[in-house]
């Protein structure tokens, strides 16, 4: 076979669209095996005239190369062509569902604290929190709630005994940050946690509910403080561009005691039946410390002055997120729960 | 407390629009609760039935013909009270009632144009009426005009909610007070003057006991029992209380105004001529006037004649000594009792009224001497009575003004806002407050109407509500120090966000009832129980959370939600403390990919593998899941454990047992609850990164048949006690149980892997290792299998 028969045989069997890598592999070894043709032509060379022999040597090698080089082509194309068969064969319907796992969530309850504990902590708060069975002492007495206030009527109280009780706000807590801190450290703590009142649940009581109790107490805690404080969280809350307004009202342990209200959210301001027409909603009550509490927890009135504020983290929810229904935030409702991620 | 403008401008002047003064009122007084005309419907006139026939095709309609001054019109009536020549209030055609508008109509064949009307279709609470059918206006009423402006009940209505220290305002002139001071009006509470006759009060006022302070009278003859005039009947029905006749009406009007309550006696049943304020006696009957006996104790006040007790004093009247219709002559009385002792008897006898209310929060005294005066004047001008002369009274009160101090830079310190003395004194002066000013403070006296005001933070409380909260300005305080969730907060924090990735959180309630309560507790703790429960399935507290995990999964496996897995972090409650809990329930699929067929079906090792990953996420480290040494309560004896840190069992976990599973009816649950703080105090924090070894590791698996009996975890331990160096790692990775290796036996095959980080290990190190592992194994009996 002569070179030129060779090269054009080669060309044709290369074209050859039935080969894969394996043919071709084989194929190359036929051809540039040992015993193949081109080594067939190398070893006729020995037989030529020796003016001839370069000549043809540098042909035949010239052969050999353009085959390697055919060859090499031809295994890139087919490689590229057995990967994209492959990538074909293995497509998916990318439509179909992923794995499915149980949809998690955190409690509504939660998120709402996990928010205000966030906005306070970066106001140099600290999260403080006390027992939920807790002695009438922290819960009224230190409070300015002696026996027979008037304000006990307001929270009815379930008794574990005379002096043990469900703490019914968790302002108890703040009368045990007091003693800690021995009425020389400056106080700024919010207490979250659970309180109980001896209300018949329906569709705005629970015997059960959550609150958010903050406290400072320094030299100058003033009512500006307060009301700035809480124009902040009703931000944060509500949103952005939300006001708030004060009005007068009454607890044991501040005076002045304020009622908080923040502009309505649904409406602007407008009136709706949220707000019921009046474009305020009250989100939680406030005031200045009542200097006997200050002096009955260690903190000298003629020094230290300070503002307290407690929020209904229940109410907060279920005006957020307009649910209609204290009781639903408690029974589980895991079409309810699945509603609120991180 | 229901405040009638109408009722409120007779004593203060209201210079600016209803609605403004009303939300001025929340703002700087008390809450708003409602606001509203008390009657609103209009098309009302007032007629006079004149005529009555029996309807020709019915046996209980009427055809009443009714004049209007001007005209008459038919009105077919069904009610049963109709009466000829009694004045009615008529719906014309046009008229919208609650219950629909009034159109021309032909009822049985007769033509009716209006209705007669009843209170109660008026939307008028029917209490007020007192009788069935049609309501009669008095004769006096004019008639074609309109009953509502003539019983003045197109009046609006403020209803307020107080605070406990305000019982300043539970009377018209208290709040005239504030609406004075917030509007700067001006109020007029003007002199009660009337004639006595010349008969002179034969009945003398003594007291017995301290409890009655003052005790003023006056005796009223030939008083004329009726009905009172309509103004003062629609006085009372604004502020919700039921007019009875012109005697009760009256005391109760003025009650109303003053906040002081009065008592009218028979006067013809004080035989004795002397009326004496005692202590009751130790179990004296004495029957109230709603024909009830009542024990009574020492503690009480009566009214006596100097024996028998004739009075409940300011708690309620007695039953023979009560004004009836027959009455003639009036013994009217206007005391004032000790608080204490007022809220005392009526919270023991159940007996709260508008008046205990009112002792109970303590009256104003300044008006004691008033209120009788009022009550007197109008039952000469609404009973045409007679007053007796020099009627008898003492007063013990102490009179004398409680002084408070407040200087102008408590004000300003506290409110965080710069005030003049001016404003200041401005508000002081509005809530006609004496007060003086020497410097910059103010000394104020507080009137007797204000008990509440004891300190200078209360005065600075009049001066911020009264000048207007909204002149407070916001100002954010600056941090001064870092703030933070302490170490144990953040642990919690991370337990929340860990499990939230696939479990939901649920928050329950504590109560709980008996059972339930100690239903999972294996060391058995005392329960703490409430005193006054409001039922037996909220009666204790909680030792564990997984009752209630239970209840939530029948919840919504009752709404067709049968996967659940849910996780809360909570207390438990015992007598020897509380403390923090995690418990998990989970049941049902909880992953999978459905169209291949896979879905993973909860049990021990997925919940294991939860609690497993959340200890690693938390870095808690030596801890067991073992078997318990004792069955755990609740729990399934077979598929259960403890986690025990050290030498504590700090949590269980496992399969719920049947018996339970029946209790709290769900099926395939598993559960795990684990004391936090323990927990807690055995999580690790990483301190320095671990080397990773840049030598390759040596894997090696054996298979390996051995007893029944041993544990996974017995096998893991003995391999890594054979050879304590160069093992890294110690897999299971097949669980095996065929006859072919007899009923008692079962294989394992573990994947064990070695490594050095210091060079490449030898094989022969390696093969030597795994000879010290099988000759360590084959004296426990487990063998290579062959």
């Amino acid at each position: 076979m002569t070179l030129e028969e060779l090269r054009s045989r080669l060309e044709e069997e290369l074209k050859n669209v039935k080969l894969n890598l394996q043919a071709l592999n084989e194929l190359k070894a036929q051809y540039l095996g040992k015993k193949g043709p081109i080594q067939e032509l190398m070893l006729q060379m020995k037989d030529l005239p020796k003016e001839e022999k370069p000549a043809f040597g540098e042909r035949v090698n010239a052969l050999k190369t353009l085959a390697n080089q055919l060859f090499d082509e031809k295994r890139k194309e087919l490689e590229q062509r057995e990967v994209e068969e492959k990538l074909k064969k293995e497509a998916v319907d990318v439509t179909l569902p992923g794995k499915k796992f149980n949809e998690g969530s955190i409690h509504v309850i939660s998120k709402v604290i996990e928010e205000v504990e966030d906005l306070f902590i970066s106001m140099g708060y600290e999260v403080k929190d006390g027992p939920e069975v807790e002695k009438d002492e922290y819960n009224f007495r230190l409070l300015n709630v002696p026996k027979n206030h008037p304000a006990r009527a307001m929270q009815d109280t379930f008794y574990v005994d005379v002096e043990t009780l469900l703490r019914t706000q968790t302002s108890a807590a703040q009368a045990h940050t007091m003693l800690e801190y021995k009425g020389e450290k400056d106080i700024r703590i919010i207490c979250p946690g659970k309180a109980y009142r001896r209300d018949e649940d329906d569709a705005t009581h629970s015997h059960q509910f959550t609150q958010i109790e903050g406290l400072v107490v320094n030299k100058d805690a003033s009512m500006a403080e307060l009301k700035g404080t809480l124009e902040v969280m009703a931000r944060r809350l509500f949103g952005e561009d939300r006001q708030i307004r004060l009005r007068p009202s009454y607890f044991p342990f501040t005076e002045p005691s304020i009622e908080v209200d923040v502009s309505c959210f649904k409406c602007r301001g407008k009136g709706c039946p949220l707000c019921k027409d009046t474009g305020w909603i009250e989100i939680l009550g406030a005031g200045m410390v009542n200097n006997n509490v200050l002096s009955m927890c260690g903190y000298d009135p003629k020094v230290y002055q300070g503002f307290a504020f407690g929020v209904g983290v229940e109410r907060i929810a279920m005006l957020k997120y307009g649910i209609d229904d204290i009781r639903s935030l408690y029974s589980d409702d895991l079409r309810l729960l699945k509603q609120f991620k991180l | 407390m229901l405040i009638p403008i109408e009722i409120l401008r007779k004593y203060v002047d209201i210079n600016v629009d209803e609605k403004e003064f009303v939300k001025d009122f929340s703002l700087k007084s008390a809450e708003v609760d409602t606001f509203n005309k008390f009657c609103d419907v209009k098309g009302l006139e007032i007629g006079k039935i004149i005529k009555i026939v029996d309807h020709p095709d019915s046996n209980h309609l009427h055809i009443t013909t009714v004049d209007f001054g001007d005209h008459t019109q038919e009105i077919v009536c069904g009610a049963p009270n109709v009466e000829v020549g009694r004045k009615v209030i008529v719906a014309q055609l046009g008229c919208k009632l609650p219950g629909g508008e009034i159109k021309k109509a032909v009822i049985r064949g007769v033509e009716s144009c209006g209705m007669n009307c009843s209170l109660e279709e008026l939307g008028i609470d029917t209490k007020f009426q007192g009788y069935d059918g049609i309501y009669y206006l008095d004769d006096d009423a004019p008639l074609g005009e309109d009953p509502i402006k003539y019983m003045h009940l197109d009046d609006n209505v403020l209803e307020i909610e107080l605070t406990p220290n305000r019982q300043d305002l539970l009377s018209i002139i208290g709040v005239a007070y504030d609406t004075k001071a917030m509007l700067n009006s001006e109020m007029h509470i003007e002199e009660v003057k009337y004639d006595r006759v010349k008969e002179e009060s034969d009945i003398t006022v003594s007291t017995e006991t301290p409890k009655c302070r003052a005790y003023y009278s006056n005796v009223i003859k030939d008083v004329k029992i009726k009905e009172s005039p309509a103004w003062l009947r629609g006085a009372l029905m604004k502020m919700n209380i039921r007019p009875i006749n012109n005697v009760v009406d009256i005391t109760n009007y003025v009650l109303m105004v003053t906040g002081h309550p009065l008592h009218a006696f028979d006067y013809d049943y004080i035989k004795t001529k002397k009326v004496v304020v005692k202590n009751a006696k130790e179990g004296e009957i004495f029957v109230t006037l709603d024909n009830k006996e009542r024990v009574l104790k020492d503690t009480d006040i009566v009214i006596t004649d100097g024996s028998k007790a004739m009075c409940l004093g300011g708690v309620m009247g007695g039953l023979e000594s009560e004004v009836t219709d027959n009455t003639k002559n009036i013994f009217l009385e206007c005391a004032n009792f000790d608080p204490e002792s007022i809220k005392e008897t009526s919270k023991r006898l159940g007996l709260q009224s508008e008046s205990s209310l009112r002792y109970e929060k303590g009256i104003n005294p300044d008006l004691t001497k008033y209120a009788l005066d009022l009550a007197t004047k109008m039952l000469i001008e609404l009973a045409d009575g007679k007053v007796l002369s020099n009627p008898s009274s003492f007063d013990n009160d102490d009179y004398s003004l409680k002084e408070v101090k407040v200087t102008l830079t408590q004000i300003n310190k506290v409110l965080g806002r710069v005030y003049t003395l001016d404003e200041v004194k401005t508000v002081f002066d509005s809530l006609s407050f004496e007060n003086t000013l020497k410097g910059e403070e103010f000394t104020v006296l507080v009137p007797k109407r204000r008990p509440d005001i004891d300190t200078y933070q209360d005065l600075i409380e009049e001066v911020v509500r009264i000048s207007g909260l909204s002149k407070i300005e916001s100002r954010i305080p600056a941090a001064y120090q870092a703030g933070g969730l302490t170490p144990f907060q953040t642990f919690m924090k991370n337990i929340r966000h860990t499990l939230s990735n696939h479990l939901n959180e649920v928050i329950t309630y504590s109560l709980v009832n008996k059972e339930e309560a100690v239903d999972f507790d294996n060391a058995e703790l005392s329960t703490i129980e409430l005193m006054n429960p409001l039922s037996d399935d909220r009666a204790v507290m909680r030792h564990s959370l997984i009752p209630s995990l239970l209840k939530t999964i029948k919840y919504n496996n009752n709404r067709k939600v049968n996967d659940v897995a849910i996780y809360e972090i909570g207390r438990s409650y015992t007598k020897e403390g509380e403390d923090y809990i995690l418990s998990m329930a989970l049941t049902g699929v909880n992953e999978s990919t459905l169209w291949k067929g896979q879905k993973e079906v909860v049990d021990f090792f997925y919940l294991k593998g939860i609690v497993e990953d959340l200890f690693d996420k938390l870095s808690i480290k030596n801890y067991l899941i073992a078997k318990p040494a004792q069955d755990l309560k609740g729990f399934h004896p077979g598929v259960s454990a403890s986690i025990v840190l050290g030498r504590d069992n700090v949590g269980v976990m496992g399969k719920l047992h049947p018996d339970y599973e029946k209790k709290y009816e769900v099926k395939n649950v598993f559960v795990f609850e684990i004391s936090l703080t323990k927990l807690f105090e055995s999580s690790h924090k990483m301190k320095t990164v671990k080397e990773i070894s840049k030598y390759p590791t040596i894997e090696r698996d054996l298979a390996l048949v051995m007893d029944k009996s041993v544990t996974a975890k017995e096998l893991e331990e003995n391999i890594k006690r054979a050879v304590r160096k160069n093992l890294l790692g110690v897999k299971i990775f097949d669980l095996y149980q065929d006859e072919s290796f007899g009923s008692s036996k079962k294989q394992i095959a573990v994947s064990l892997s070695f490594g050095d980080n210091t060079r490449t290990l030898e094989t022969k190190e390696v093969d030597d290792a795994i000879e010290l592992i099988l000759a360590k194994l084959q004296t426990l009996g487990i063998e290579l299998r062959k």
